[in-house]
């Protein structure tokens, strides 16, 4: 995989504040309960007592992306390791929110909804607005081989208090774009050990996608062939006479608005 | 004297606020006639809310400014509708602790409608009332510079700066070695025994005194904060209402199956005097110990302007008829009010 960015969320230093959430829509532009991350408490009753900590919900940039895999439109693609969405070339099919082994993409309003990196602020060489907003820096953002490296060294020193603490994210589907310092278990954060890509996807990088690029062909060569005849036949009844050529369907100039 | 008992009944402390509404109702040590309140959610704020409504209707003007139209802004004869934090100067603000600074508030955009700052309320009242010569200054403006001036400072050096201006803090004792000692005790130092106390006649060391268990049937209300919500002024922000519109009641998960209560029921809660607040719902949680509950402060809003926030939750302060006083500092202990769960209202 090409050096890319990458997240990091360290779930020893996230106070369960929420003001990710609260920066990602402001800075995204969307509406009050609309942010592309989630944050909710996590509590378990355990031998040693009770535990608690907090999970969050969102984009994992997966390196092999079954998303971007199944996108038709190629409105989520990859960009510098990262899972990036161009919202207006999406037809809101939906095959992302199956594909995804973390259930995160949502269709709302015929558009994918899903973490976007905060691209156009990383173009303007700032830093994705939940990082610049996390109080406790428990999120961090950068060059994905330092972003592992101080995940990694974050759970060496964890191991004392949190004997279970791992780092997730390192090797799975790729090597993911958001790494999580978690203090136990992944089964504990409701987290795949090992996620895979779904039958489904399976199926459809298999059969059905090469299936229905075969009828896209199939369809585009009918079509061709109909117009080839239908013209052939039109030219027979009509042939060219002199004269003005046909006004175009639109007479006014580009960009004119209404 | 003050009608709170501070540095009178009480032998330390700043403001004991909740001292002061009894004496609105008997007018003892003296009549207090009216209110200006500001920055100051009275109903939400104080305990013992209904104590609080009898001092308010008693009053014979009460003048609010605020931002938003919290609960007690009906209770008011005048209302000086605010501009919010971002659309105002206010004073500056100093911090004295491990690193010590100066911060500055400005507006970053205009006030809407027919808001105005704090600062402008206070000068122009000041003007009306003939008091023009406590308010030497022409805006918001002259004002700060002139006591940044004290510094050497002006407001664009320290906009320069980012809005603050950090100082090395002093945080050792040892930083104080040949000056005054930054704790004002008789020895200098942090003193657990204080022979200042004993003097007044108080126990020179804290001392654990039993509190009255609730009866069965009965929780030990208790409350705190989320770290989403500050106070009860942020409950109508809509960002912050989308992430948490309405609190919950904790209720211990062997209590809530003793009870035969599921996992967000709607239930009141009723307290010893027979206040109630409501609904809200039930947490079913092993966090909590089975003869408290526990909710997030600042819920319960009464005030329909509060239209997000109105009637979401329940209100901790309703349910607060009665607290505990600490006699040195006059400070309220609250969380000594006994509630049961009202079901199927």
């Amino acid at each position: 995989m090409e050096p890319g960015y990458a997240f990091s969320v360290d779930l020893d230093r996230c106070i369960g504040c929420r003001a990710c959430v609260v920066a990602c829509c402001t800075g995204n532009g969307l509406p009050p309960g609309a942010a592309f991350i989630e944050v909710s408490d996590l509590v378990r009753r355990t031998p040693d007592g009770l535990w608690g900590s907090f999970a969050h919900h969102r984009c994992f940039h997966c390196g092999e992306a079954a998303c971007v895999e199944v996108c038709p439109t190629g409105a989520l693609s990859k960009w510098k390791g990262l899972t990036v969405v161009a919202a207006e070339r999406c037809s809101g099919c939906g095959y992302c929110v199956d594909a995804c082994p973390f259930r995160v993409p949502r269709v709302v309003d015929g558009a994918v909804a899903k973490c976007v990196a905060c691209v156009d602020q990383l173009k303007e060489g700032e830093a994705p607005w939940c990082q610049r907003t996390c109080p406790s820096q428990a999120i961090r953002f950068g060059a994905r081989d330092a972003i592992l490296a101080d995940a990694r060294a974050r759970v060496l020193r964890l191991a004392a208090r949190y004997p279970r603490a791992q780092v997730y994210g390192d090797t799975q589907l790729g090597g993911l774009g958001l790494v999580l310092v978690l203090l136990e278990r992944a089964e504990v954060y409701g987290l795949p050990e090992r996620p895979a890509t779904p039958r489904l996807l399976e199926a459809w990088q298999r059969a059905v996608k090469p299936g229905a690029l075969g009828l896209s062909a199939l369809a585009a060569a009918t079509m061709g062939a109909a117009f080839w005849v239908a013209r052939r036949q039109h030219a027979r009844e009509h042939p060219p006479e002199s004269g003005p050529p046909c006004p175009g369907p639109s007479g006014g100039q580009p960009g004119e608005g209404p | 004297m003050r009608a709170d008992g501070v540095r009178g009944k009480f032998l330390r402390g700043a403001t004991a606020m909740q001292e002061l509404i009894e004496p609105m109702i008997t007018g003892e040590p003296y009549p207090i006639r009216g209110l200006v309140l500001y920055g100051t959610n009275l109903l939400h704020t104080v305990p013992n809310v209904p104590r609080t409504k009898d001092a308010l209707a008693r009053l014979d003007f009460v003048l609010t400014v605020d931002v938003l139209p919290q609960d007690h802004v009906a209770w008011s004869d005048v209302v000086l509708p605010e501009a919010t934090y971002l659309e105002r100067y206010d004073d500056l603000w100093t911090c004295a602790h491990k690193t010590p600074y100066i911060a500055m508030r400005e507006p970053a955009v205009e006030p809407l409608h027919q808001t105005r700052p704090g600062w402008w309320i206070a000068k122009e009242l000041g003007h009306r009332l003939g008091l023009d010569e406590f308010f030497p200054w022409r805006d918001a403006e002259e004002y700060l510079n002139q006591r940044l001036g004290s510094l050497g400072l002006t407001l664009d050096d320290v906009r320069a700066r980012g809005g603050v201006v950090l100082q090395k803090g002093k945080p050792y004792l040892r930083d104080f070695e040949g000056a005054t000692s930054p704790f004002p005790t008789p020895s200098g130092k942090v003193e657990l025994f204080s022979a200042a106390l004993a003097k007044a006649g108080h126990a020179p060391l804290p001392r654990y005194e039993p509190v009255p268990e609730p009866p069965a049937g009965w929780f030990r209300l208790l409350y705190g904060r989320s770290p989403v919500h500050t106070f009860a002024r942020t409950q109508n922000v809509p960002l912050l209402n989308a992430l948490e519109a309405e609190n919950d009641v904790w209720l211990n998960d062997s209590a809530a199956a003793a009870l035969g209560v599921r996992q967000g029921e709607r239930v009141w809660l009723e307290n010893q005097d027979g206040a109630r607040s409501g609904p809200v719902r039930v947490k079913v949680t092993p966090r909590i110990r089975g003869d408290c509950v526990y909710t997030v402060h600042g819920f319960g809003h009464d005030a329909p302007g509060l239209t997000r926030a109105h009637r979401r939750g329940v209100s901790d302060a309703a349910l607060q008829t009665r607290y505990a006083l600490d006699p040195i500092s006059g400070g309220a202990g609250m969380r000594v009010n006994f509630v049961r769960l009202v079901r199927g209202v």
